[in-house]
Parts: structure tokens; sequence; C-alpha cells
């Protein structure tokens, strides 16, 4: 072959390996289309099923509301944990119960809590069959990015120091790397009702203890003067726990110290505190009453007032006659809140916006 | 450029240049292959006629030699396959030489030879007469036969490509038997996966570069080859030679792109060469990946939701890569004695396409087969002037095939479909150590699939996601063998062929369904099986020829045990064994030469068939087949005619007409009750009729053609079978329902009634087409092209469930199908180097005619009824609202907006979307274009 030729046939065997840069790529699984009836307004529904969703939480970076859900879907009755986007959409994580060994149990997970570094704490609890006590309720310690690698912390009903003997946690929050706090509670059931099929479970506050994960476990330290709260919330930082006990609002260091009184609402008709929740020293309290009805009678008022954390009189921000309020949850940056609005049944978690100036 | 390339042979090794015309395939004369045959024939006075005693006869210049008895005739054995050249000397007449004397395997090719008085004038060339091997009257066995040639000339890349191209082949069914009827023979020694030899192939992967020839025989075959009852593929490797050469090929089709891009990569290197003394090697790489390792050439879904209706090629998760590593040594020990070390390991392992998961393909399951063959040959030539030569062969080799399928990792490929690493299932150690107690429990790592949230319906139907199937399943088949065979000449007419083997067999099963769940409820218990069968053969044949008429007679023994207890509720099984006579007559009349044969053929089952569960069941159904370790030997015996004719000087044309019952085949039939629990059984008989016709003409002027033609019948007689149980009929008049008939006839599997093959090449002469830039782009190109066309295959119709039979099994019948496969290819020289380019392309004219079906509706899709039906089912067993922060959530599926699907009205049409896109057809349509572009070089 002369020269010229190999010239010119060279670079056509060369073409072909050339040519070969890459193969064409398998389809993927197409991106979703998620825009949905979600808006801006001022109170703007971000969950829609048509069960009850409940102990929603901020994770602690603010980026997700994490909450419970129960799934219709699910013939176990089980209920999920999961985290939305704040400002509302698709849920980006999920944590269910799906082992087949356990399609015969309620397995609820809730009292979620993530904290910036991915560390997740949940309580799982047993039930069998559902409407019954849960016979096993266990807080879970995992990371997101394998959810079934998790240990075990405690078992409850345990043993508080200090305090009572609870068979729930509720509301839990990361303090520190090793340290939490939570609504300790006890379970019970409502008395049988004519014509329920099922009993409702009944939450009753014991008190804010402050958890520390230990290599074996965890261990429960009841936060000296909560006894009784019914609602509390990290403030200050995280430095304070605020908490409200009948009318009255009170802090305490995280680390315990004195009690300190806040600020007391007003008297009312039955008038009670559901929720208080503060981001700094800014803080909001969802309280319930008996109001005068300008038709006759009297009427339910759930109000949002705000207050400081500093102290002096709650100022009135919202109310509402047309449904519950609660577990009104502000999220660590921003001035929105997670609001639960509905019946326990079927409640449905809110974004209610500029709450806080 | 012819003058070039003559030069250039001059320069180079022989093999090397005929490599470049194409020719590579021949073996030289002094390339010393492993496979033997013989040369016979006399030697006369051309000018008396009478026979001449004591010509020295010389093979190859002297390498072999004998000389003429006192008829004049002589019989050299132990000539190595291929090209020789031939001499003779008599004091007193001119010495005659031929070159060219083709020696095939087993055969012997008759060379008669008349010298003229040194006084006399004649040429050489009339002097010496070689038997036609197409009116051979010795070749009595029908072999179609693949020469290294043909699979660098023809559109073929595998060996399974070349066999598909011969006579009375469909798939890896041959003369309308199923598959794993036939055996396979590599370099004389048997490989045979008796495990799922009907489902699962040896696991080994011949790369076409060390072959040098192979044949396929379909009938007649001699009592030689045992374990087979429709065909016998018989491949001789090359044997290195004496210096240092080799071909290294990359091929691709990369350049294309969409569809045409199937994502394929191979590379081979070969090399074969002297490593010091006469000690000989070879070795050779063949790496192959494809991304799209089942094709997919369905037509493309009209919903925009579905991603294939953007790039319908490929799928995702079906990949397939294959390794293959061989190599041989070659030791002569001494003038008579050749010892031969072989070694070939094949890894094959896939990412299984499972529609179930289409989007979360993840969780689809990979699937990983590796074989491995070791084999020692130690040859005994015969001596030099022997009157009884003899050749002897004795072989020992380990056979082994590993297979698991399970839940794998997620692909992580370097280039191409190649990954680089060892696929591995999940719960292989477990499979690996039987441990079925442990396995009674929920597997550790194993989670239930859920369905999936990532499809574009939202629905819980059909897709599944977040874990795989929970299957595992793991077989092992090893197998030592032994073989003796001798062939010894009795006489000046008649050869004896005997030999016996001895196989020493190794079964492990496991199987175990649902792995996520223990054990109990829906999840079967995990089967496992671990025995050791023994295969014995013996046969003794003699094959004489008087004149023109050749006989050829022999019997075969074969014995099997399955080796004690197989299962807790079978005894230990006692031995079985099976005499198998085998008789042919051959003649040659005017012109043309007539071969009657007939003879009994014998198999034990696949080993699969003796234990528990079922392997390669894609459906993984978790049905509990139960083997059944009293099944006998299928059987077949086969009558043959066939007449070989020459037309012309290079034109033939052989006919055969057969006639084959098979017997004893192994059917399923149930247990009880419980549709889902069915035993193995001897019961079906199965006849086959047929008649090939096969017209060749040799290349010559540098072209050549072959078609072939095939009319067959393949029907069985069913007697007790599991599916004809379920044709219930229903009186009209009583409404009683009746029993099915209790023998019925229906066609066999790979009953193609007709079947048409032409192939044809030609070579360009170097001076062939215009000159472009100096260049002639059309000089000494080889193109060819295979034209197939075959009937339609039989098939089952079943009713929606899939369940019941509609109608007789194999009642209905696919359409015909046709494919026009070419190949281009052109030497080139690169630098110093020689090589080629070439471009292979399959089904050129990508004919979607090979119309797979729905067995329910007889055409690939659902019926809009099924499709509704299953939308329905999957929507009230899952009819719960999608609210708005569901990843199930789909808006144009909201219809009012509300952030909720819900209600049939917004639910149903995402349920009918999904069982639309869930019964889509994919790998329903007939072999696509495939276009591959290559480059190689030759050293």
């Amino acid at each position: 072959m002369t020269a010229a030729r190999f010239r010119l046939l060279a670079p056509l065997g060369a073409s072909l390996l050339l040519g070969a840069c890459g193969h064409s790529d398998p389809f993927t699984t197409p991106k979703i289309d998620q825009q949905g009836p979600f808006n801006t307004v001022a109170r703007s529904r971000i969950t829609f099923n048509s069960d009850a969703d409940y102990a929603p939480s901020w994770t602690a970076d603010g980026r997700g509301i994490i909450y419970t859900y129960a799934d219709p879907g699910r013939a176990d009755h089980d209920r999920c944990l999961a985290i939305l986007p704040a400002a509302g959409g698709t849920r980006i994580f999920t944590l269910c119960d799906n082992r087949p060994g356990h399609a015969d149990s309620a397995e609820t997970i809730t009292s979620g809590a993530l904290s910036t570094d991915g560390k997740l704490l949940y309580l799982v609890g047993s039930s069998l069959p559902i409407g019954q006590l849960p016979v096993n309720v266990t807080l879970f310690l995992a990371d997101t990015s394998a959810p079934f690698n998790r240990r075990a912390l405690l078992t409850l009903p345990t043993p508080v120091a200090g305090g009572p003997i609870p068979s729930w946690l509720g509301d839990v929050s990361w303090v520190a790397a090793d340290q939490f706090v939570a609504m300790a509670q006890d379970i019970t059931l409502m008395p049988q009702c004519f014509g329920c099929a099922l009993r409702d479970t009944v939450f009753n506050n014991l008190g804010v203890v402050r958890g520390t994960v230990t290599g074996s476990g965890a261990t429960l330290q009841l936060l000296a003067g909560t006894s009784g709260a019914r609602s509390y919330s990290l403030a200050d930082g995280g430095s304070t726990v605020v908490f409200a006990i009948g009318l009255a609002i009170f802090k305490v260091a995280v680390g315990g110290g004195t009690v300190t009184l806040v600020t007391t609402l007003p008297a009312g008709n039955g008038k009670r505190i559901d929720d208080v929740s503060c981001r700094g020293g800014a803080c909001v309290v969802n309280s319930f009453e008996q109001e005068p009805n300008p038709l006759g009678g009297s009427r339910p008022a759930y109000k949002l007032s705000r207050f400081s954390s500093a102290g002096g009189a709650a100022t009135l921000i919202d109310t509402t006659d047309t449904g519950p309020w609660s577990a009104v949850r502000l999220a660590p940056t921003g001035a929105d809140a997670v609001v639960r609005v509905g019946s326990l049944k079927t409640g449905d978690l809110y974004l209610f916006r500029n709450l806080l100036p | 450029m012819i003058q070039n390339i003559r030069i250039a042979c001059r320069r180079r090794a022989l093999r090397t240049c005929l490599s470049l015309l194409g020719l590579g395939a021949i073996p030289t004369a002094t390339a010393q292959a492993q496979s033997v045959g013989g040369i016979v024939g006399s030697v006369t006075d051309a000018a008396a006629n009478r026979a001449l005693r004591g010509a020295e006869i010389q093979i190859d210049g002297g390498r072999r030699t004998t000389t003429t008895d006192s008829a004049g005739n002589y019989r050299l054995r132990g000539v190595p396959t291929g090209l020789h050249r031939i001499g003779v000397r008599l004091p007193g007449y001119r010495g005659a030489t031929r070159d060219s004397i083709v020696v095939r395997s087993d055969e012997f090719t008759r060379v008669d030879i008349r010298l003229a008085p040194v006084a006399v004038q004649l040429t050489e060339l009339r002097s010496v007469g070689v038997q036609d091997p197409v009116l051979d009257p010795l070749a009595t066995s029908t072999a179609q036969r693949i020469t290294e040639a043909d699979l660098r000339r023809l559109p073929v890349s595998s060996l399974e490509d070349a066999l598909a191209l011969q006579a009375g082949v469909v798939g890896e069914s041959y003369r309308g038997g199923r598959v794993g009827q036939q055996s396979f023979l590599l370099d004389g020694f048997g490989v045979k996966n008796q495990l799922d030899a009907s489902t699962g192939g040896s696991g080994l992967r011949i790369p076409p570069d060390i072959i040098t020839e192979a044949a396929l025989i379909t009938n007649g075959f001699s009592a030689r080859y045992g374990q087979a009852l429709s065909g016998i593929i018989n491949v001789i490797t090359r044997d290195g030679g004496e210096q240092w050469q080799g071909r290294m090929a990359y091929e691709t089709d990369r350049p294309l792109t969409g569809a045409g891009d199937l994502g394929l990569d191979r590379l081979i290197l070969q090399a074969d060469g002297p490593l010091f003394g006469k000690v000989t090697a070879v070795g050779i790489l063949d790496f192959a990946g494809r991304l799209d390792a089942d094709p997919v050439n369905a037509p493309t879904p009209t919903d925009p939701r579905d991603p294939r209706s953007r790039t319908p090629a490929p799928l995702p998760h079906n990949s397939g890569e294959t390794y293959t590593v061989g190599g041989k040594l070659t030791i002569p020990m001494g003038g008579r004695l050749v010892s031969r070390l072989f070694a070939l390991g094949t890894t094959e392992q896939r990412y299984l396409y499972d529609q179930q998961y289409k989007y979360d393909p993840t969780f689809a399951p990979g699937r990983r087969v590796d074989g491995t063959l070791l084999t020692g040959h130690l040859q005994l030539l015969p001596g030099a002037n022997t009157n009884r030569p003899m050749v002897g062969d004795l072989r020992l080799g380990y056979f082994s095939k590993e297979f698991v399928r399970g839940a794998t990792t997620t692909p992580d490929y370097k280039f191409g479909a190649f990954t680089g690493e060892r696929l591995h299932i999940q719960g292989e150690q477990l499979a690996r150590r039987q441990d079925t107690l442990a396995a009674k429990a929920a597997l550790a790592g194993f989670d239930p699939p859920r369905f999936s949230e990532n499809t574009p319906y939202g629905v819980q139907a059909f897709f599944l996601g977040g874990a795989p199937q929970g299957e595992v399943a793991w077989n092992r088949f090893a197998e030592l063998r032994s073989q003796l065979d001798l062939s010894i000449s009795v006489g000046e007419h008649t050869e004896v062929y005997l030999g016996g083997l001895a196989a020493s067999q190794d079964v492990k099963t496991f199987q175990r369904v649902q792995a996520y769940r223990a054990v109990g409820g829906s999840a079967p218990p995990a089967t496992a099986a671990n025995f050791k069968p023994l295969i014995t053969g013996a046969y003794l044949e003699a094959q004489a020829r008087t004149s023109d008429l050749a006989f050829t007679a022999g019997v075969r023994y074969d014995g099997f045990n399955p080796g004690g207890k197989l299962t807790a509720t079978n005894a230990s099984l006692g031995a079985r064994s099976s005499i198998n006579p085998r008789i042919a007559v051959s003649t040659v009349l005017k012109g043309a030469t007539v071969v009657a044969s007939i003879g009994r053929f014998s198999q034990a089952p696949d080993l699969q068939f003796l234990v528990d569960a079922a392997f390669d069941d894609t459906t993984r159904t978790g049905r509990f087949r139960q083997g059944n370790p009293n099944l006998g030997f299928e059987s077949a015996t086969q009558f043959e005619l066939s007449g070989r004719i020459r037309l012309r000087t290079r034109t033939s044309l052989r006919i055969n007409i057969y006639t084959k019952t098979l017997d004893g085949l192994v059917a399923t039939a149930p247990i009880g009750v419980n549709p889902d629990s069915s035993q193995f059984v001897n019961a079906d008989v199965g006849n086959v009729i047929g008649g090939e016709f096969i017209f060749e003409r040799e290349r010559h002027n540098g072209w050549s053609a072959r078609i072939a033609a095939v009319v067959q019948r393949a029907e069985a007689t069913v007697t007790d079978a599991f599916e004809l149980r379920r044709l219930i009929q229903i009186d009209p008049n009583t409404h009683d329902t009746l029993a099915a008939p209790a023998r019925a006839s229906f066609p066999l599997d790979y009953d193609r009634r007709l079947s048409l093959i032409a192939a044809f090449d030609g070579e360009l002469t170097p001076s062939a087409g215009p000159r472009v830039l100096g260049v002639r782009p059309l000089g000494s190109m080889l193109a060819s092209a295979v034209l197939r066309y075959g009937s339609g295959l039989p098939y089952s119709r079943t009713d929606a469930t899939g369940n019941n039979l509609v109608a007789e099994p194999n009642g209905s019948r696919l359409p015909a199908q046709y494919t026009l496969d070419m190949l281009f290819r052109r030497p080139v020289r690169f630098g110093a180097m020689v090589g080629g380019i070439y471009l292979d392309a399959r089904n050129i004219l990508n004919t979607r005619n090979q119309t797979s079906v729905r067995r329910d509706t007889g055409n690939p899709y659902a019926s809009e009824a099924t499709i509704r039906k299953l939308a329905t089912d999957a929507y009230n067993a899952n009819s719960s609202p999608i609210p708005y922060e569901s990843n199930r959530y789909r808006r144009a599926a909201d219809l009012n907006g509300d952030g909720v699907i819900t209600g049939q009205a917004e639910l149903l049409p995402l349920y009918l979307a999904a069982a639309r896109d869930y019964t889509q057809p994919l790998f329903v349509y007939g072999p696509p274009r495939l276009i591959r572009f290559g480059i190689e070089v030759l050293f």
C-alpha cells in the first residue's frame, strides 16, 4: 500500500474510534410536574389527604416540615413519618414500616426530630390491633440516609429522673449533638363512646424532659418546674424552654434552673393554651376559649397571639371560629408557622404566614 | 494491487495473507490441528492400468509416509484436518504431487493416483484423482460444516450465529427437537450442561477466532456420539502455529444513534505461536458488552408520559457483558504422541430488565453464568508404514456451569456496558451453602417491594419499586469426564471405532422466593438439591467399503445413574441403561451418492427435571414443581435417506429425507387438584418428518453460494399432559363438564414447516471499482449476504388469566418471518500493519415480521377489555385518594384542582394509562436491525 493510500485509509479507521464517543443512554424516569393548588396566601394548605396529619415540627435547619401522616392506602393502618419542603409540596422523605411481618400490627412513627447533621430521632409505637394502646414504644436514633440502620435508645414506659414514668414522648427537639428535649406524655384510651368503633387515644402531658444520648441508649430527666406543662417550645436560640401551665407562660434554661414567668393570658370562658412556639425571642401562643356568639350563645374561638420571651403582654394576631388550630410551630427562620387545622380525624397542615413582625 | 498483495504474501506468513483475503480460515499444512482424518486411495500404472505395489506416499514433504500394498492401495490415518500436499514416488515412474488436499475431521479423503512410466508423457494433474467429498460414500452422516472462512466471510459473530444458517436449525432446536436435545463436542470432548440444557445452555462461549471448523450433524450420527437426540455440534479449535500471529479487533455501533445504537462494544485479541521447542500456544480474549442486551424492537408507545415515547431504545437495566478467556497448549511428545491442554472460561452477566421495575430499574434482577472448561488430551498417532494404523485419543476434562439470579446492585458502567466488576447477587453466599434452615427466616437485607411512586401515573398498580422481588436462584453443575476413543484400520477397507466415557457429575441447586418474608403462607420453603449422577457410555462401530458401497454399523451403550437419594421421599434409585444401534449404507450411483441410515439415540433427562422447583422460572411465580428421579431416557429413532448429487463441476445438491420418532419426552403432569403443582413424567411422543434441500456452489472466481430449504413437520402426541387436563369442555346440552381427550396431537414448539436460507459471498478484485483519490474503495472488498425466510412457529393460546388454554397446545401460529443480513469487509493497511475494516448489518431491512404475540389476544397488544379489567381491578384494590403532598400526585389528573386526586373520574384514567403502559409489547418483535462497525489488525 502506498503512503497516499495509508494517509487516506488510516483516518477512516481512526474515525471509527473517534466515533466511539458514547452510546445512547437508556431512558430515565421522567421528572413529574408537581405543580398543584398550592398558593402563597396568608394561610396555605400544604397537605390534602383525607386522613389525619399531625405532630408537625420543623427540621433543625428549617428546610423541612417533619410530621406524621396516615396513608389511607395502607391496610395495616400504619402511620408514617414524612418531611415536606419548607414551603410545602411533595414529600421529600417518608419512613414507613413496610416489613411484611409487621402487616398485622399498626405502627405509628412520630415525634420526629431531624438535626442539622442528619440525625433523626423518632418514636415508634406498635399496637395490635389498631385501637389498642401500643404494646411497644421505642425511641430510635437513625441516620436519614439509612433509616433502618437505627439504634433503639429508649423503650417506653421508662422512669424519668425526678419525675413521672412517661409512656410516650412528643414534640422532640434536638438541643445539642447528644441532647434533646421532649414532652413526656402518658397515653391512655378515651372511654368507649356510644357508636364508636374504636376508642381514641389521649395524650396527657406530664412535663418537659431533657434526654441525653449515651453509648447504650438514652437517659431522661425532668426539667424541674415543667410538671403539668401543656406545651413547650425552645426559645432564645435553643438556650431556654418556654412552656405553658394553665394560662401562664414560663421559661427556664434548657440545662435547668430558675423558672421565670414570661406572661399570662387574660382569663376567658373555658380558656386554655394549646401551644406555644418561639423563634429566638419572638413567640406565638395558640389559645382556645368560648366567645359570645352575636347570634346567641357561644362559639369556639381559636386565637393566635404574639409575645416576647423577655416578657410583656401578648398581642392578638389572628383568630378563627371555623376549626381547631393546633400544633402551631414557628419556623426556625422566617416568620411563618406550620399549623394543624381541623379535627382529630382529618386535620391537615397549613402554613400561616407572617405571624412574626 | 494484486502485485502488492502477492509481494506481501511472500514476505509474511501465508496464514496472514489468507486471512487478509478472507481465506485465513483454511488451515495450512503446517498448522497442526488436533482433530484428524485420513487419506486413502490407490496407485495404478496409467499406461497398463494395473495396481502398483511399493509406491511411496508422502504427506507434506515427508512428514508422514506409507507405501502401497499388493493391491496398490494405501491408507494414512491420523492426518490433521486441513490442507495437505501429497506426493508419490516409485522407481521407473514419474513422480506425482497434488496440493490442497482437504482432510476433514473424522473423514477419509480418497486420492487415487495414476503414475506414468518414465517413457510415457502424462501431466501430473491428470494423474492424481481426488475423491469428491460430495460423493464420498464413506461420509454417512449428514454434516453441515462451518469453516473459519465462513465465520469471517458471513455476517455471523458467534458459533451460534453460524449454526443458525444451517438447514434444520431453529434457534437451538435441531430438526424439530426441543432445545437441549443436542450435544456439544469441543475438540472431540463432550460438553453438555446436563442440568438445564433445555433452558440454560452450556455457559461457555466459543470465540470464533479459535475455531477452525465446526460441524452440525443432524442425523445418522455415529455411534461415537451420545447424549443427544437431534444434533451434534462438533467444534475443532486451532493449534498454535509455527510462528506468532494473531488478530486484534474492536467492533461497535457507537457511530449510530438512537434506535440504531444498541450499546455494543466488543474487543477480541487472539494470538498463537510457538512457545519453546515444538510446544505451541493459542490464547484468546473475547470481551463483549451491550447496553441493550435484550434488544427492543417494539413500536414506540403513543402515550407521551411513557419515557419510551421519546427514547424507544435502549431500556434501562438491560445490559449484558460477556468475558471469555481461553488458551491452549500443544505439546508434541515424540513422533506419535501429542498432548494438548485446553482451558476456556466464560462469565456472562446480565442486568435484567423487568417491566414491573420499569420506573425503579435499580431493583430489577441480575443474572450471572460462569462456565469453565479444562481439558487434557493425549493423542496417539499411527506410526509410519504400519499395517493397521491406529489413532487413540484419551481425554480428561472438567466442566462446570454456575448460574445465579436475584437482586443485585446498580450497575456502574465504566465503558459502554462494561462494568469491569463481577456481578454479585444478594443472598448468593447463602444459596451456595444451600442453607435451607437459615432460609426459613426472612433473609437479612431483603425488604418487600412496594408499588412504585415514580411512574408517570402515580397510582399504586403494576409497577414496583423500593426493593427487589426477593428471589435467589442458584445452581451449579460440575462434571469430571474421562473419554477414550480409538480408531483402527482393520484390513484394507475396514475401519473400526471403539471407545467409552465415564462422567462423574455434581449437581447443587438452591432456590428461594420472597426472601423478605419468612417461609410460610404465600412464601414457599427454599428448595435445594445435592446429588452426584454418573454418566457412562461405550460404543463400537465399524465402517467397511467395497468398491462404491460403504457400510457402517455401530452400537452404543448409554448408562445413567442419578446418584442415590435425591429427595427425602424417594429411595435410592438404581442405574438405568440403553442400547442404541445405528446403521448406515451408502453407495455411489451415477454422479450421486445415496445414503440410508437408521439409528436409535437416547439421552438422560435434564437433571432439573429430577429435582424440585424450576429453573429459569422467569415468571417467578414460586409455583412448586416436583422433580421426578424416576424419569427414564428420552429417546429417538431416526431414519434418513439422503442423496448427494454433483450437478456440475462446482455445484452440488444434497437432498435429505428423514423421519424421527421421539419417545419418552418429559412433560408435566398434575399432582392432585392443585393447579400450581405438577410433576415431571416421561409421557409424550413426538414425530418429525421432513426434507432438506441444500444447493451449493463452491467458491470460484471469487464467489460462492449456498441455498438450503427445509420442509418439515414436527408433532407431538400427548398422553397425560398437564395443560390438556385444563382443557375443560362443556356439553352444550347437559352443561356437564367433559373430560379432555386422552390423547391428542399438536405441533412441537419448533415446528417450522418451511424455512429457506440463502447465503452468498463474493470478493472483488483489487482493481475493481473506480479510483478515488488514488484509492479504489471497492478493491478487494468482500461482501456477503444471508437471506432467511421461515414460516411461523406455533404457540399456545390462553384465556386472559394465562392459566387456561383456549385451544390445543401450540394450536396457533406466528406469522412467517424473513431477514436479510449483510457483511462488507475490506482489507486495509495501517502503516506497517495489515488489517481490515468491516460493516456487519443484521436484519438490514428491519423487518418486524416475526410478531410474537400475547397468548390471550394473538397479537402483540393486550385487548382493551383486558386493559380495562386490569385497571379496574387495580383501582378497586387501591382507590384511596392521592393528595398533593404525595409523591404520587399528578397535577394533570386533578381535574378539579382541589389538591386531591380522588374518585373514579380522576383515578381511573391513571390506572388505565398505567395498565396500557404495563402491557405494552417490549421484546415481542424479531431481531432488530443491528449495524456494527469493526476494525481489525492482523499481526
